[in-house]
């Protein structure tokens, strides 16, 4: 017993003692070079890696620890000059989570580098520069193919050398010659219709891209042509390259007096081992259309002045006279960042979405979990019912459950008159109208529509719990309390750590119950005025682009909110079980 | 030591002393479950009742209303636009449930069974895309949209949905994985191909997640706002979340609360229907979307 513990407590302490404890033996056998910048890398974290050839991560750490400081100095110094107010709340999560966020970096900064000072010493090799990887990749891959090319030229009849020039020019037409036709007529299409498009308005659509102010209009879909024009280019040159490798392949063949492929064989590989290649173009194509280009659309109107509200003179009835659509740089970013009033919107919508989104996450979790132990019950009789009528609430449409509970909390709802009548109030109390008891309503309320779905999900995994281990402890003596603890818990957390972390990140991006609930916004905040006390970033979001027609700083605070759910999924994905070994049932 | 400890456990397994835990344990936790069931059932015996009361608005001096009649119905079906959002939103629902189930569970199978060089790239970026704030893009796909020609029309949500069902493969691939791949190899080696092997041998065996995919892609339009909101800005062709949202507006819903309770009633009943008949299904849908290890 005396062992476990002492056992438990040093596997606490592991994470901080074994840096520490390796640093020692690492720095001791390290060269003078090495030693050098080992102790750089306590003053510039990231620089140590740096000097030492993983130069990615080292130029990574190092950017957003250099980031992370400048935003922190300058942050109390906005504070400090009185620049941004900040509740007592506000500013607690907001500097919290950034001191919290410098602090681990530090020490995974720290930890890489003593990992990969330990390889360098031990003769092991540190991991190489990926983007360095990709570019020799490409070129060696070039010279096989150069090589490979000349090669087949030589040994060419002439009908098979004309085939090899000819399908620089026209792509698909050896192939045609030589009975592949699926392929051939699909390259062929391919070059004929691109390249239409673009003579016809593509080349027009890409220089209007490049220098905006061409279009002489403050609207964005001259942007939007630019871009599917780019990415026509793009798919051309890629289709090229296939092509190019398809020509030398059958060409290969035919040097080689092997058989060609005939367009049965190709019809049979799509519906066979080449399936995901027939079945993929749709999905492929709709993510394109509608996800991807709308993303990087958004994406670039945040260096764009696409904007309703700081474009000069602006009116919209007579808008192709005053202001048109041009690059911006930076400058979007700049007005967020340095005018008092959006960086404080900033600052405490975000510190809400935090607060909203770690209470919203737990309290859903822990109260699904409760639920379903205690439907779990043998002395509760009639769960399927039950657990039926909490599917109810669970299965409404949001709107419904949610338009409803705004309803029955409004100022002049039902609730206030049973209050009234009931003599604990006087008058009408204004719930939404309030920052402290429309925050909590909104919270409680999202646990009404939450808990539900975490109990069914909850039960669901409490069955997997092998029955055997609460009959050992029972016989053991061990409390209800104790077996929660030690046997309940740990394993549904097991199970659900990724699941947490997703619906962290799903409840950051909760558009409807913030929005239906408040019905976008009652109680104003700042001096700005775009944002409202009760705002997260996504409805933030949806105000400033839907309401007050500021693309570019809604996209601006769209990246921000991309950089935020990005940082945390990459870190769990990459550690997530399942996402490093996908083969492990198969 | 050992002797208080064992005096202490013979107390507890005192016949009695247990039996009355026991039926305290029973009564406490029995209150606790109804006194739960009542908390998540009174807003919506709320809003049923507000659906059949003869009040105009929603407040009344007492929690639930006084007289009751079937009025709010009968205009809803008359007088409002409510039967087009109605039928055209189970429409959509429909095609959507069709399309989208078969694509999604198309792109998990194939990401699921097939190694080409560009795998690992599409699954990273489908992660990558997943993270950026879901509304982001809307302003832009309005703009494609409406260079298709398409605003104003139910095309433009079902387009819209189906175009994304590709990035929703994660929960389905997930169980994919778990399927052994001996048993699509045998059925290739009976002479099967991938279609026949996928429609055949692989759905019948991933039924929950089949059931579940649907479910989803059955509930989306009956539950999506902001798209909607967006595009479908005509009285006439909007879909019940848009339309009964618009009832709700401060001006409109000293009218309209007694439609729109009505409104929601109807919507709600064959929704929560379905959820509570492939409850199974749903619970097999999401542990496998969330029980990753």
């Amino acid at each position: 017993m005396k062992e476990a513990i002492i056992h438990e407590k040093k596997n606490r302490l592991y994470f901080f003692k074994q840096p520490f404890k390796h640093f020692n033996s690492t720095f001791k056998n390290a060269p003078a070079y090495r030693k050098f910048t080992m102790l750089l890398n306590f003053v510039l974290p990231g620089r140590g890696n740096l000097l030492i050839g993983s130069v990615e991560i080292g130029l990574a750490v190092l950017a957003v620890f250099i980031a992370l400081v400048v935003g922190e100095v300058y942050l109390v110094q906005a504070f400090m000059a009185g620049t941004i107010v900040l509740s007592a709340v506000d500013s607690t999560v907001d500097f919290g989570l950034l001191n919290v966020s410098l602090i681990a970096l530090y020490f995974s900064a720290f930890k890489l580098n003593v990992s990969l000072n330990y390889k360098l010493n031990n003769g092991l090799d540190a991991p190489k520069s990926v983007i360095a990887k990709f570019f020799k990749n490409w070129i060696n891959g070039l010279k096989v193919f150069w090589q490979n090319w000349s090669y087949q030229y030589q040994v060419s009849k002439k009908k098979e050398r004309i085939m090899l020039i000819t399908s620089f020019f026209l792509m698909g037409i050896p192939l045609i010659v030589y009975k592949e036709y699926v392929k051939g007529i699909l390259f062929l299409l391919v070059q004929v219709l691109v390249t239409s498009f673009l003579v016809a308005r593509g080349v027009a659509d890409i220089e209007n891209f490049f220098i905006l102010s061409n279009n002489q209009s403050l609207n964005g879909v001259p942007l939007l042509y630019g871009i599917i024009a780019i990415l026509f280019v793009i798919f051309l040159i890629a289709m090229y390259i296939l092509n190019y490798k398809a020509v030398v392949e059958t060409i290969t063949r035919i040097n080689g007096k092997k058989q060609v492929e005939t367009y049965r064989r190709e019809l049979h590989d799509l519906a066979n081992n080449k399936f995901y290649i027939s079945s993929l173009i749709v999905p492929v194509i709709g993510t394109v259309a509608f996800t991807i280009i709308p993303l990087i659309f958004m994406i670039l109107i945040a260096f764009t002045n696409y904007s309703l509200v700081t474009a000069p003179g602006y009116s919209n009835t007579n808008a192709s006279t005053n202001s048109f659509l041009d690059w911006a740089g930076f400058s979007t970013f700049k007005r967020v960042f340095t005018e008092g009033a959006n960086l404080q919107d900033l600052l405490s919508v975000f510190s809400w979405t935090m607060i909203w989104a770690t209470v919203a996450t737990f309290s859903c979790y822990f109260g699904g979990l409760f639920l379903a132990m205690l439907l779990n019950k043998q002395c509760i009789k009639g769960k399927i019912v039950y657990r039926s009528l909490f599917v109810v609430a669970m299965a409404m449409p949001q709107f419904v459950s949610l338009l409803t509970m705004r309803t029955i909390f409004d100022t002049y709802s039902p609730l206030n008159s049973l209050l009234i009548n009931l003599g604990i109030i006087s008058e009408n109390y204004e719930f939404w109208m309030n920052e402290f008891s429309a925050k909590m309503l909104i919270l409680f309320i999202n646990m009404w529509v939450g808990i539900p779905y975490y109990m069914l999900l909850m039960s669901g995994l409490l069955i997997n719990i092998p029955k055997d281990y609460y009959e050992a402890a029972t016989i053991d003596g061990a409390s209800k309390w104790q077996q929660f603890k030690r046997i309940t818990f740990p394993n549904i957390l097991y199970m659900t750590t990724p699941l947490l972390i997703t619906s962290f990140v799903s409840n950051i991006n909760n558009f409807n119950v913030i929005y239906f609930l408040t019905n976008g916004g009652t109680i104003a905040n700042g001096i700005s005025n775009t944002a409202y006390k009760t705002d997260i970033l996504i409805t933030w979001l949806y105000t400033l682009t839907m309401k007050k027609y500021d693309y570019n700083f809604g996209a601006a605070i769209g990246i921000v909110m991309f950089i935020i759910s990005a940082t945390i999924s990459l870190i769990v994905f990459r550690k997530s079980k399942a996402y490093r070994s996908e083969e492990e049932y198969q | 030591m050992e002797n208080v400890q064992s005096l202490k456990r013979r107390k507890r397994l005192n016949p009695s002393s247990i039996r009355r835990k026991r039926i305290w344990d029973a009564i406490w936790s029995n209150a606790l479950v109804i006194l739960l069931v009542l908390v998540w059932m009174i807003p919506i015996f709320w809003i049923i009742a507000s659906s059949f009361s003869a009040d105009k608005g929603y407040s009344s001096p007492t929690f639930f209303p006084t007289s009751y009649t079937l009025n709010n119905y009968k205009t809803l079906f008359t007088e409002t636009e409510f039967p087009t959002w109605l039928l055209n939103t189970f429409i959509i629902a429909l095609c959507n449930t069709v399309l989208t189930t078969f694509f999604t569970l198309v792109t998990a199978y194939c990401l699921s069974r097939f190694r080409f060089n560009s795998r690992k790239f599409m699954i990273n970026v489908s992660l990558i895309l997943g993270m950026f704030p879901g509304f982001m893009p809307m302003v832009a796909v309005y703009f494609i949209l409406n260079m298709l020609n398409l605003i104003n029309s139910y095309l433009a949500l079902l387009v819209y949905y189906v175009c994304g069902a590709g990035l929703g493969f994660f929960v389905s691939k997930g169980y994919f994985d778990t399927i052994p791949k001996d048993i699509d190899e045998a059925a290739r080696l009976d002479g099967a191909n991938q279609f026949a092997t996928f429609l055949r041998i692989f759905l019948p065996l991933a039924k929950p997640i089949l059931i579940y995919t649907a479910l989803m892609a059955f509930m989306a339009p009956w539950a999506d706002y902001i798209l909607a909101s967006l595009i479908l800005t005509d009285d006439s062709a909007k879909t019940v979340a848009v339309g009964l949202y618009s009832w709700m507006d401060p001006t409109k819903i000293n009218t309209y609360f007694g439609k729109f309770a009505a409104g929601s009633c109807i919507v709600a009943i064959p929704i929560v229907g379905l959820y509570i008949s492939l409850q199974k299904y749903f619970i097999a849908g999401i542990s496998s979307g969330a029980v990753k290890g």
